[in-house]
């Protein structure tokens, strides 16, 4: 068998402290092989993006030996995007700012190779198939990266199918990429980058948009390339349960891009454990035990069941009433229907999840229980807060009554933004509250308006950026606006897309608070997710597949037994944090000192 | 596909689907010059016989769909003769014999020619185009206008990405529309729709701009701007078939000009 | 595997600014290619999505329809105007014919000539301020140019039946559009994408 290497931390702080908190664990890690190079080397490594006061990556001192996956953990804005970059030589061969420190991939550093010749080295995997996929055919996909490098045709028609065998799409040479799913396109994009024989890999969160099963073939396929142990692999993602038992190694970062610890996976110990935990950031449920308090918990622990949630059945009313609902999406030219057959109720008080594969329709029945997509047979209604008889539907309520009645937050909030400040865009729904439209409803008592909109924007953390353009936020700050946009007044009715996409822990942990807050004041909540990990979160789960209603009931009914065949991808992904490990005292107090809260909460 | 018109695809394989696009736009073009630079009927009537002729048993397009997908163009064609035939000079000539007349309008017989005459030369056009590029997908037109035209690469291919990228612009013109009906806005007055468009479109372009700057880096990452030459997986060999259509589109111009009217 | 070979330490360890001004200068990155790609193509999607638009103003004849021709002209303006690169007025606006052309557009192949004449007329007004006018004035004589280009061809090949004192107000109302849609709202419309802080990358930043 084939001696693993062995990664080695340079001596530098996060390194020293990580011999002291692993002391006892008995493994020593093996001095520097001293031949060869190691497949990564970063020293002092930084990197502030142009017009950035702050740096994305800061002080970056590690080595990665060839062969060797590399998981990098850390809140959201802490440059793990960056370093992926970095490695590809897009930073900063193409993204301007400035660097610090030296990065060397194999024998090449980054800052003196053009990022053609390091294109060669190193293949990057993004997070959504839309942009990364070029062309319109798989093999013309495959291919695109090799006719850019001038590779000769015959050299091409040999490394298309071979790349393709890799990831498991033989045969799909000839597929339009329109038509694969979510988790097809990411193993064509993992496709396109083997094929020019890359060392590195790296992946930038190459499942963030796929559901479970597609996100463990995703894995299983980049598991597979790493165990042939012919690539480096450098791997960011958020779903850890399934990604850590790839690493060899971790890189953690903080929310300021700077190095806390850099350790092999299995030599982890509390004191990383609890460094991450205080950044925020997700935690892999093996090493939960070692944290305490809000990070030992997964955002979606049963403790957030609706208070209520007991005596709901029968007492609260119903909010939501969907009948026998089949919708003809748009996009399929009104032929096929997207979903049909729904029927399902959602009271007030409520939160229903709603899951199923990639393409089930969710999103479609989302947009119908909003009134924004007419049904093609049965119907939607729903009850306006105060009223005990009359249901709606909302396909016919003019736009401002509708907004009074449902709220949707949609999966990029950038597309749903009104104002042209973040003050602005949450006083637009404050307008509706008085019914007067624009100007001059702004003469009537708008002083007190404009405080109570500056106290929303002070709850959700975006005082400091009350007169910034909404469109010049964090994805984070972005979702936490489109929440800030309905509390002024919370509609009765509001619906969810994926509303915790790439969020770390802290900012699932801080919607879900958010959530909790109007779901008390009866709000009826529907989200869709592909996270399973925010079901417990949940008081109900409906379950499609290929637009049909398959399950409706508790969330641990659903776990126990999901509706899907194999079911196994969902009860894993659905993985919380055990207690199961004590929590040293030492990790406790390190987490109580790290885990101080930064006003960036998402 | 999606909010978009599917494109009209080849369903079989015909004579055009084996000739290369820069030979069908060669011939085609070969059509539309003619088809401009003439002022009677006859002509374009010629033309739209021949491309009948070679829809039907060469093209390998679906004929059932063809009729919809040039549907839109004959509305506007309609348009186009009503207001040609109307506001022809040859109106004001009063040696010409009136054949219509309403009120103060009145329409002569070569005005109605020259009316029928555009309108054909629309189809005709139409109908080129059709031929010119649905045999093949976008990709092989790209490909062959780098090939044999020597087209820029990496613009050809860019605009090929954005094209492929147009239906999910489509979705998101639709989700910002909802988006904004359910914070209440829509409706109200021409001004207040002429603001809501705007607005609509603003959002539409920042998203637009964020998936180019996503999908550049994306293509940067695969060597894109490598400053090499490039080179095609898919080489188009030009063949006997390429330059018999040429010749051929070329050939039916010419006589559909000089043939005795 | 030989090691590194090592960078000066000044080079290893003092910041070093990449990139300053890759944005300035006639050569066009990747990203302005895909920017002007993609914006060309969302115009066109648009513009077709927004069809009752004209749908009704073609029934009013010409005139009327040559109202709203400015809009088709955006991209030669709009593009230009973010990337600032020679040729982009000509680009985006044969991307946008394409785009047309693709979804069935009324006038076939022809678009592409008349996406050529728009495009091009727009292209020798920005040629003439050598690339460095990029202000409402420029963007007001942009418009004018495709305007113009889009007058020639509409008058040489769509309404060439139609009497000269007809096809005089179709030029006339058709280069006043462009004049006022693609070159001062055009402008408009960049002006408020540059607030929203989309075109940091871009000359002019944000
Ligand atoms: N192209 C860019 N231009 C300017 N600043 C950027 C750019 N990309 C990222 N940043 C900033 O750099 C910092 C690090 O961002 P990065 O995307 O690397 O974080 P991340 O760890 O990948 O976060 P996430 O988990 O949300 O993906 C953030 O503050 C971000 O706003
Ligand atoms: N823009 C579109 N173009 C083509 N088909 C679409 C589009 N949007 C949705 N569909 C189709 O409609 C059906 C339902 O899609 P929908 O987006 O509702 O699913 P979803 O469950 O939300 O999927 P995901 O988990 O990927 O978001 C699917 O068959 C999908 O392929
Ligand atoms: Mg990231
Ligand atoms: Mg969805």
């Amino acid at each position: 068998m084939r001696q693993r290497p062995v990664a080695t931390a340079l001596p530098g702080p996060a390194a020293e402290d990580e011999r002291l908190a692993d002391r006892g664990a008995g493994r020593h890690r093996a001095a520097p092989a001293g031949a060869g190079a190691p497949a990564l080397e970063a020293d002092g490594f930084g990197w502030a993006y142009r017009g950035r006061h702050r740096r994305a990556l800061e002080g970056l001192t590690f080595r990665l030996e060839p062969g060797r996956v590399l998981l990098v953990l850390g809140p959201s804005g802490s440059g793990k995007s960056t370093l992926a970059r970095a490695l590809a030589g897009l930073v900063p061969h193409v993204l301007p700012g400035t660097w610090w420190g030296r990065l060397a991939v194999g024998d090449l550093e980054v800052a003196e190779t053009p990022a053609r010749v390091l294109g060669e080295r190193v293949g990057l995997v993004f997070q959504d198939p839309e942009s990364q996929l070029v062309m319109a055919r798989v093999e013309d996909d495959v291919a695109f990266g090799l006719e850019n490098r001038g590779w000769p045709t015959a050299e091409m028609r040999r490394a298309v199918p071979d790349a393709l065998e890799a990831v498991g799409l033989a045969g799909f040479e000839r597929r339009a990429t329109a038509t694969l799913s979510g988790g097809e396109q990411q193993r064509l994009a993992i496709a396109d980058v083997l094929a020019p024989a890359p060392r590195l890999l790296v992946f930038d969160e190459p499942t963030a948009n796929l559901d479970p099963p597609g996100m463990y073939a995703t894995l299983a396929r980049i598991g597979e390339l790493a165990s042939a142990r012919r690539h480096t692999v450098v791997l960011v993602e958020h779903r850890l349960e399934a990604a850590l038992p790839l690493a060899d190694d971790v890189l953690v970062l903080d929310g300021a891009g700077r190095q806390l610890a850099f350790a092999a996976a299995d030599q982890v110990g509390p004191r990383t454990a609890a460094l991450l935990a205080g950044t925020g950031a997700w935690v892999p449920a093996a090493w939960a035990g070692w944290t305490a308090g809000e990070a030992g918990r997964a955002p979606g622990d049963g403790t957030r069941a609706s208070a209520a949630g007991a005596q709901l059945s029968g007492a609260a009313e119903v909010v939501v009433s969907v009948i026998d609902l089949a919708v003809a999406h748009p996009a399929l030219g009104g032929r096929r229907q997207a979903v049909a057959g729904l029927t399902f109720e959602v009271r007030a008080g409520e939160r229903v999840g709603l899951v199923g594969p990639n393409g089930a329709g969710k999103s479609t029945l989302l947009l119908a229980v909003a009134g924004l997509l007419r049904p093609a047979a049965g119907q939607v209604r729903l009850r306006p807060p105060g009223e005990r008889d009359a249901l709606l539907d909302p396909a016919r309520l003019a736009p401002r009554p509708l907004a009074e009645l449902v709220g949707l937050v949609f999966q990029d909030p950038e597309l749903g933004f009104v104002g042209r400040t973040v003050r602005e865009e949450v006083l637009a729904s404050g307008q509706r509250v008085r019914g007067g439209p624009g100007p001059k409803g702004r003469s009537d008592g708008g002083l007190a308006h404009l405080t109570s909109a500056d106290a929303v924007l002070g709850r959700f953390g975006l005082a400091a950026l009350a007169d910034v353009d909404p469109f010049r936020l964090s994805q984070g700050e972005q979702r936490r606006l489109s929440l800030a946009g309905l509390a002024l007044r919370p509609p009765a009715v509001l619906l969810l897309d994926e509303p915790t996409f790439g969020l770390d822990r802290r900012g699932t942990a801080a919607v879900l608070d958010l959530l909790d807050e109007h779901r008390a004041h009866g709000q009826a909540q529907l989200l869709a997710t592909h996270d399973p990990r925010l079901l417990p979160a949940c008081d109900r789960v409906l379950a499609l597949a290929d637009g049909r209603l398959v399950f409706d009931g508790s969330p641990a009914a659903f776990l126990a037994d999901p509706p899907y065949r194999p079911a196994a991808p969902w009860q894993e992904a659905a993985t919380t944090a055990t207690r199961a490990m004590p929590a040293p005292a030492t990790a406790a107090m390190l987490d109580a000192r790290h885990a101080t809260p930064t006003p960036e909460l998402l | 596909m999606s909010l978009l018109p599917a494109p009209l695809e080849p369903v079989r394989p015909a004579f055009l689907t084996r000739v290369t696009p820069a030979a069908r736009l060669a011939g085609g073009f070969a059509w539309l010059l003619v088809a401009i630079l003439t002022l009677d009927p006859v002509v374009p009537l010629r033309l739209l016989a021949a491309g009948l002729v070679v829809l039907v048993l060469w093209s390998g397009l679906p004929l059932r769909r063809v009729p919809a997908r040039l549907a839109p163009l004959s509305l506007a064609i309609a348009g186009l003769v009503v207001f040609s035939v109307l506001l022809s000079p040859a109106n004001a000539d009063l040696d010409l014999p009136t054949l219509v007349a309403v009120g103060p309008l009145r329409v002569t017989g070569p005005a109605l020619l020259g009316g029928l005459a555009i309108g054909l030369r629309v189809l005709v056009i139409g109908l080129t185009s059709l031929l010119a590029v649905a045999p093949s997908d976008p990709t092989s037109v790209a490909d062959s206008l780098v090939q044999q035209w020597r087209l820029p690469d990496r613009f050809a291919y860019s605009t090929l990405a954005a094209l492929r990228i147009a239906p999910f612009m489509a979705g998101d013109w639709a989700t910002v529309g909802a988006a904004r009906r359910l914070r209440g806005l829509g409706g109200g007055g021409p001004r207040e729709r002429a603001a809501e468009a705007g607005a609509r479109l603003l959002v539409l372009l920042v998203s637009a701009v964020r998936r180019a700057e996503r999908m550049a880096l994306a293509m940067d990452a695969r060597g894109f701007d490598s400053g090499l030459p490039r080179s095609h997986y898919r080489l188009l060999q030009v063949g006997w078939r390429d330059w018999l259509t040429i010749a051929a589109g070329v050939a039916v111009a010419v006589l559909a000009l000089v043939l005795p009217r | 595997m030989s090691s590194a070979s090592p960078a000066q330490p000044s080079d290893r360890f003092g910041p070093r600014v990449f990139g300053a001004g890759a944005e300035a200068g006639a050569r066009w990155r990747t990203v302005d290619i895909v920017v002007v790609a993609v914006l060309s193509v969302a115009f066109g999607v648009v513009f077709f999505l927004w069809n009752n638009v004209w749908s009704w103003l073609s029934g009013l004849g010409p005139q009327a329809e040559s109202i709203v021709t400015g809009v088709w002209l955006m991209p030669a303006v709009v593009c230009p105007l973010i990337v600032r690169k020679p040729g982009a007025a000509l680009f985006a606006e044969v991307v946008a014919a394409l785009v047309s052309m693709v979804l069935g557009s009324q006038w076939g192949m022809d678009t592409i000539l008349s996406g050529v004449l728009q495009g091009g007329g727009a292209e020798l007004v920005f040629a003439f301020g050598l690339y460095r006018s990029w202000g409402p004035l420029a963007a007001a004589l942009a418009g004018l140019g495709a305007g113009v280009g889009e007058a020639i061809h509409d008058t040489t090949v769509s309404y060439v039946a139609i009497d000269v004192s007809g096809r005089t107000v179709i030029a006339g109302v058709e280069i006043v559009s462009a004049v006022l849609v693609a070159g001062i709202l055009g402008w408009l419309l960049v002006q408020s994408l540059r607030r929203t802080g989309v075109l940091e990358a871009f000359p002019g930043g944000a």
